[in-house]
This record gives C-alpha cells, sequence and structure tokens, in this order.
C-alpha cells in the first residue's frame, strides 16, 4: 500500500507537475506569435540591471544568511532552548515581515522616530535612510531576515546527526581554540549537508516576486517582477517577453544551482588550506549573542509594531506612539478580510495535510527500501523557479482556470510546495527512528501496521506536529501560484497584503499582515505544546 | 610528567551534591602509562574528561593539575597539549587521511606543509597505510582506523595522552595486536599515559583500582 501510495504522491505532486510546468513552457516558447524571441531575449540583455538586480538578490541575501546562520547555530548547540525562537520567527510570512520592517525600519518608521524623540535629528523622516521603502538593498534585507531561520532550523537539525561536540573537544586537543574549530571542522560538514536547503533559498531569491512588488525598486525591478508584470499585458510584445524573460530566470538557476554546489568544496578548500591559525579579529561568540538579541528584539518589533499599526486610528510622524488605539479599522475593513482568511486558513490546512501524509508516505517507503540518504528529486519543484514554472501550468491548464475550479487548483499548487518543505523537515527524525522501537512492539504481539501507529507515530508527533506547522506558513506565504492559477477567484491574505500594501497603504496592509502572521503562529503555538513522548525524548 | 593532586569530583542532582571520589595525589612519569580501572559510573571518564578540559556541568570538580611542573588547571583544551583518543571517533569522517593528518598538525608544528605532509606520510608507511593517504575513514578498517587515529593525535605534538576504553570496539584478534603496538610508541616517544578502562585485558603499566569514594594510588 505504501508502494502505490507512493507512486501517487510521485505521480500527482512531483512528476506531474515539474514535467508538465516545463514541458508546456517549453513546447509554448516555440510559439510563433508568443514564443521566445531574439529581439526579445537582446532588448533583456540590453536592460542587463534587472538580470544583474535578480542575480545580486539571488547570492547576497542567501549567503549572508547562510554565514548569519552559520555565526549563530553555536548559540543552538550552548542553549538548546533558543530554537523554540525560530518557531514565531519562521511562522512569520515573508510578506507580513516586509510591512512590519517597514514600518519599523523604513524612513518614517518607529526607530527613526524614537531617534527623532530622543534627539530631535529627524524632525521630517531622512531623506537618505539606508532604508528606502522601495529599493533593492531593503528586498535583499527582508529576504536574508527571513531566510536565517529556515537556515538556522535546517542548521540545527544537522547538528541534531553529528558528534559535533565530540568533533569540537578532539580539534580544541590538536591546539585549536573553540571557535577556530568550528569554523574548520564543522562548518565544511554542515555547508555540504546544506547545499540542498540552500539551494531552495537561492532559487526562492530569484524568482520571489511579492516581496519586490512590496519594498523592490521599480527602476528597474528584478527580472521575475518583470516577467510577473509582463504576463498580465496582453499585447503579443509583452507575452514573448514574459516568455523569454522566464528562460532567462531557468538559465540563471541553473548557473546558480552550480555555484552553490562548489560552494562547500571551495570552503573546505579555502579553510583546510589556510596556515596561520591564529584567532580571527571578529569575535564571533559576542557576535553570535548581538545577533540572537537582534533576531529576538525583531520578531518582537515587527508583531508589536504590526499589532499597533493596525488598532492606531491615527500615528502621524513623528509620533513615537499612535494618538489613540481603537478597533475600528478592523471593524470597518472585516468584511473585506473575513474571505482571504477563509480562503488562506482552508489552503493553507488542506495542502499542510496533504504536503506532510505525502512527506510522510514517501519516507515510509524509504526506509522499507532502507535507504536513509536525502532523496534531492522530492525538492525538484524548490530548484526550479516559480515564475517559470507556474507560467508552465497556468498554460496547460488554460480554461480549466475559468471554469470554477480555481480553488481546487491553488490548492493543488500549494501542495506541490508544501510536500518539499515537510520532507525537509522530516528526513532526519524519520529516516533515523530506531527500529527496535517498532521490532519491540511487534515481539509483543503487534502487527507491523499497528506497531507504527500505536509506537512510531506517536513517537513522532513532534518533528511530524513541526513539519505540519512549517507546510502550513509555507501555503499561507504562497504568492504566485494563488495569483496565476487562482486569477483573481481566490484572494488570501498574501494576495491582499500585497495588493494594499504595495499601494502604499502600510495601515490597511498592517491588517492583513497581522492575520497572515496569526494564523501560522497559531499553528506553532499550538505545535509547541506537542512534547510528551516525542522521540527527542526517548532517544 | 603529568600530576593531578587533591582532585575531589561530586555529581551534582539539584541542590544536592553527591561525592563520587577523591584521590590525594596521581603522578604519571615520562613513558609510563597509569591504568585506572573501575566498574561504570565511578568517574574514571570523568577524570579524564576533566583532566582534557571539557566543561562538566552537571559536576562539581576541585583539584590541581600539572604537566611537566606547569600548572595547567586553568588552560583551555587547545593549551593543554593533550592528546585523547577514546572509544569512539578520533578521525573526522568528512575528511580524508591526509586531511585528518594536516588538520591535526597544523596549530602547533612549526613545519612547512610539504615538510608536515612528508612527516605524516613517513609515520603511516611504518604502519604500511601510505596507500590510504587518499581515502576517507569510513574505509579503514578498526585496526587501521585505531592506528591512525592515534597516528593524528601524536602529530599534534602531546605532552600526556588520555586514552578512554580505546580498544573496546575492536574484535578479539586485532585487540591485543593494537593495544601493544600503541602502548609501545607512547613508551618509546616517553609520552605520559593516563588510561581509562574496565577491562582487565586493556590495562598496561601501573594498575590503579577505583572502587569507592578514596583513591588509593
Amino acid at each position: 500500500m505504501v508502494r502505490a501510495l507512493s507512486i501517487a504522491v510521485w505521480l500527482l505532486l512531483i512528476i506531474l507537475p515539474v514535467g508538465s510546468g516545463v514541458l508546456f513552457l517549453l513546447l509554448t516558447s516555440l510559439d510563433a506569435k508568443t514564443g521566445v524571441s531574439l529581439a526579445a531575449f537582446s532588448e533583456l540583455l540590453l536592460g542587463y540591471e534587472s538580470i544583474l538586480s535578480s542575480f545580486a538578490l539571488a547570492v547576497v541575501a542567501p549567503f549572508v544568511a547562510c554565514y548569519l546562520a552559520l555565526l549563530m547555530a553555536p548559540g543552538i548547540l550552548r542553549k538548546p532552548r533558543l530554537q523554540q525562537l525560530l518557531s514565531p520567527l519562521l511562522s512569520i510570512p515573508h510578506v507580513a515581515f516586509a510591512v512590519g520592517l517597514m514600518l519599523l525600519m523604513s524612513p518614517s518608521g518607529w526607530l527613526v522616530r524614537l531617534v527623532e524623540a530622543i534627539s530631535g535629528l529627524f524632525p521630517v523622516p531622512p531623506a537618505s535612510w539606508p532604508l528606502p521603502e522601495k529599493f533593492l538593498v531593503t528586498v535583499i534585507i527582508v529576504l536574508t531576515l527571513k531566510e536565517l531561520p529556515f537556515l538556522l532550523l535546517m542548521i540545527s537539525a544537522q547538528l541534531k546527526q553529528l558528534p559535533v561536540k565530540s568533533w569540537l573537544v578532539q580539534a580544541q586537543s590538536y591546539g585549536y581554540s573553540e571557535r577556530q574549530a568550528w569554523w574548520r571542522i564543522v562548518t565544511p560538514e554542515l555547508l555540504r549537508r546544506m547545499t540542498l536547503p540552500m539551494a531552495a533559498v537561492i532559487i526562492y531569491s530569484l524568482s520571489v516576486v511579492d516581496i519586490p512588488l512590496l519594498v523592490g525598486s521599480n527602476t528597474p525591478a528584478v527580472l521575475a517582477q518583470r516577467v510577473y508584470e509582463w504576463t498580465f499585458q496582453f499585447a503579443a510584445n509583452s507575452q514573448i517577453k514574459a516568455m523569454t524573460g522566464a528562460w532567462v530566470l531557468l538559465v540563471m538557476a541553473l548557473l546558480l544551482l552550480l555555484m552553490n554546489s562548489k560552494h562547500s568544496v571551495l570552503y573546505r578548500r579555502l579553510v583546510l588550506g589556510k596556515r596561520a591559525v591564529t584567532p580571527g579579529r571578529l569575535n564571533s561568540d559576542k557576535a553570535s549573542r548581538y545577533a540572537w538579541g537582534f533576531l529576538g528584539f525583531l520578531s518582537f518589533g515587527v508583531i508589536t509594531v504590526l499589532a499597533l499599526q493596525s488598532l492606531a486610528s491615527s500615528w502621524f510622524y513623528p509620533n513615537l506612539w499612535p494618538a489613540a488605539l481603537s478597533p475600528e479599522r478592523w471593524q470597518t475593513e472585516w468584511s473585506y478580510l473575513l474571505e482571504p482568511t477563509v480562503h488562506s486558513f482552508w489552503l493553507a490546512l488542506l495542502s499542510a495535510i496533504t504536503g506532510t501524509i505525502a512527506a510522510m508516505v514517501l519516507l515510509q517507503r524509504q526506509r522499507q527500501k532502507a535507504v536513509k540518504s536525502f532523496y534531492w528529486p522530492v525538492l525538484i519543484a524548490l530548484l526550479i523557479p516559480q515564475v517559470p514554472l507556474v507560467l508552465g501550468w497556468q498554460r496547460v491548464l488554460g480554461q480549466q482556470l475559468t471554469e470554477g475550479w480555481q480553488l481546487w487548483w491553488v490548492f493543488w499548487s500549494h501542495a506541490v510546495y508544501t510536500l518539499p518543505y515537510a520532507y525537509l523537515v522530516l528526513h532526519g527524525a524519520y529516516t533515523s527512528f530506531n527500529e527496535q522501537w517498532l521490532i519491540r512492539a511487534q515481539s509483543l504481539g503487534y502487527s507491523a501496521r499497528a506497531a507504527w501507529w500505536r509506537v512510531m507515530l506517536p513517537m513522532l508527533k513532534q518533528p511530524v506536529a513541526i513539519a505540519f506547522a512549517v507546510a502550513f506558513s509555507v501555503s499561507i506565504a504562497q504568492y504566485l501560484p494563488t495569483q496565476w492559477l487562482g486569477q483573481g477567484a481566490t484572494p488570501t491574505l498574501t494576495t491582499e497584503a500585497v495588493s494594499v500594501a504595495s499601494g502604499g497603504d502600510w495601515r490597511i496592509g498592517s491588517l492583513y499582515a497581522l492575520l497572515q502572521m496569526l494564523l501560522p503562529l497559531l499553528v506553532f503555538i499550538a505545535v509547541g505544546g506537542i512534547r510528551k513522548g516525542s522521540y527527542a525524548e526517548h532517544s | 610528567m603529568l600530576n593531578i593532586r587533591d582532585l575531589k569530583i561530586e555529581l551534582l542532582r539539584g541542590d544536592q551534591a553527591e561525592l563520587l571520589f577523591q584521590l590525594d595525589e596521581l603522578t604519571v612519569g615520562k613513558g609510563e602509562v597509569v591504568t585506572l580501572m573501575g566498574p561504570s559510573g565511578v568517574g574514571k571518564s570523568t577524570l579524564l574528561r576533566w583532566v582534557l578540559g571539557e566543561p562538566l556541568v552537571n559536576f562539581r570538580i576541585q583539584g590541581q593539575l600539572s604537566l611537566n611542573g606547569e600548572d595547567i588547571s586553568g588552560k583551555s583544551i587547545a593549551q593543554r597539549q593533550l592528546g585523547m583518543m577514546f572509544q569512539k571517533g578520533g578521525l573526522f569522517p568528512h575528511l580524508t587521511i591526509e586531511e585528518n593528518c594536516l588538520f591535526a598538525q597544523k596549530p602547533r608544528s612549526n613545519l612547512h606543509r610539504i615538510e608536515q605532509k612528508e612527516r605524516a606520510l613517513t609515520m603511516l608507511k611504518t604502519l604500511g597505510l601510505d596507500d590510504k593517504w587518499a581515502v576517507y575513514p569510513d574505509s579503514l578498517s578498526g585496526g587501521q582506523y585505531a592506528r591512525v587515529a592515534l597516528l593524528c593525535s601524536l602529530l599534534a605534538e602531546p605532552q600526556a595522552m588520555l586514552l578512554d576504553e580505546p580498544f573496546s570496539s575492536l574484535d578479539a584478534g586485532l585487540r591485543e595486536d593494537v593495544r601493544q603496538w600503541t602502548f609501545a610508541l607512547l613508551q618509546e616517544r616517553e609520552i605520559p599515559t593516563l588510561l581509562v578502562t574496565h577491562d582487565i585485558a586493556d590495562a598496561c603499566g601501573r594498575e590503579i583500582e577505583m572502587r569507592g569514594e578514596n583513591v588509593n594510588v
């Protein structure tokens, strides 16, 4: 039965979506009227700023996030409780985070108001503030900070599988300091194991559309955003540009994946070949503590400022606090908020359940075949930029999308993305589950299936619940599939937050962003309660 | 010469401290091997980890530790210059044998990289393992692994060695062979060695039985 189910998962959530998307994109690219053209290609190359911006975004944000995560990870070894901070951070969707960050750090944000209140330096919002509202650097910062908790979660999962403490002691007995041992012995191995999660993060950064729409520059916009905008323009010329741009994104993705695959090898060569063992100037222990403090402050700040803004009746610059708090905006907007909230909730619930169960089916099949290694084709949807892939789906589905089936297709597209994330989170705990527990249960007279239900599932309930929560927030954050396959008929909190806030209305945007954040946060809090009897406690 | 004085190890359970054992003085001379024997849970490994300099959170430990006359109690693991060979591990699984050997030498050796390489290769040749230079540790047999692990520890130029059940993962046939080779090498290099084991067959040199709270040397 597991075999049949795993074949169904492979077909419905991996092979068909990826195969059909890429294949149809390929076929429509050859269309004489709206296919790829050399003229559009050279036009794109001439306006190279978009390509460069996309490239910078896809390189800087993931790699800065990666090294920040590596700097902060020893903190998890010392204080495993820090992991609990990751859950609320992970639960904040990118869009809500961007809106909160802007309310906190933009030229008219709360931090500038605080400086003004203390020093009187900024009677008007500063023009040359390093984090303006529409700027590539702002997009990079938002993505870096949002990718950081995900990479930390991935690193902490790897740390549990490696004898890191004994490696550190061993290296110290050779004469290395603990810090040097971390960067020279543990980091190369972590980077090797992080190749796939990093690939997912890089591809996401390359093809992200919602964040650039919110806080990115329009002159010029990143390539993914331009392709997205061209698809909404019905002129044949725009369709050709969209198709050509999608292929350029695919080629860039290939280059970036190649670069990423060499990352750990290059790091290892550099760090193991380096002769001097003098301590670096940067005190990474201190920096790590500051980084954790900053991340904690930021998540608290983002949630607080979103809540305050949503309740503020008026809050003009340079006032540090709103003039008055009232639920008026919630009351007036509630009728508009209800439909996207309901859509978001049901889509996230169903696609997270589907994605988590599908991941468990694949992992169970791996256990049956005694394959413990990470099976990268499961992540293939994360390794193809979303813009060309979803564009392919849109073309394949064609008429289907206007016949009242939009909600189901959006659900399916979300499940395609919740599966790989659930697999990423569950893989370690599931494949390393000690077979002895099942054998012991069977020796007591339980069938193999009963042992799975009564022993394995209860013992793995914590990682399964975390995988569900991550999948839930992945679905909540989906923008492009919801927008393109939903055809406007399935508004969610994410699509509405982007359309309201990208128009510059941060006040109304804060309502959508807050709700968008609250749904996954509630799920993460509920999951936090599931501790008793988890595998972590038995092992 | 490794010297431990006035050592008292207590296990902390909440607010309570339970005395594991105390030891007035223990000296391990040049080239000498001292074996600490005793059943599990008596505190043998804790003693060894304290000598190594590992922070031990659930213990309260008092005592003085000196190496060649110098007090090293307050020094970090990296500064103590003590080699270690424990039951599991010893070679980093994600580095090749070459990389393991070079990694072990880098902090303390004044030799050029090429000379470090030659030194490691020469030692490997004496074991007939120079053909394993480019392979990863998981392709070594149990005996080969134990030998290369000790070799790496020695490449780091330790002033004393700490061995914690170093042969327990080896099968009976190999065990005696590796044991003899290890102690001969350590004695030849005049390295004071403290060995912890619960198996009489592994013991070597002066034997100290750890039973009860007072350990008599």
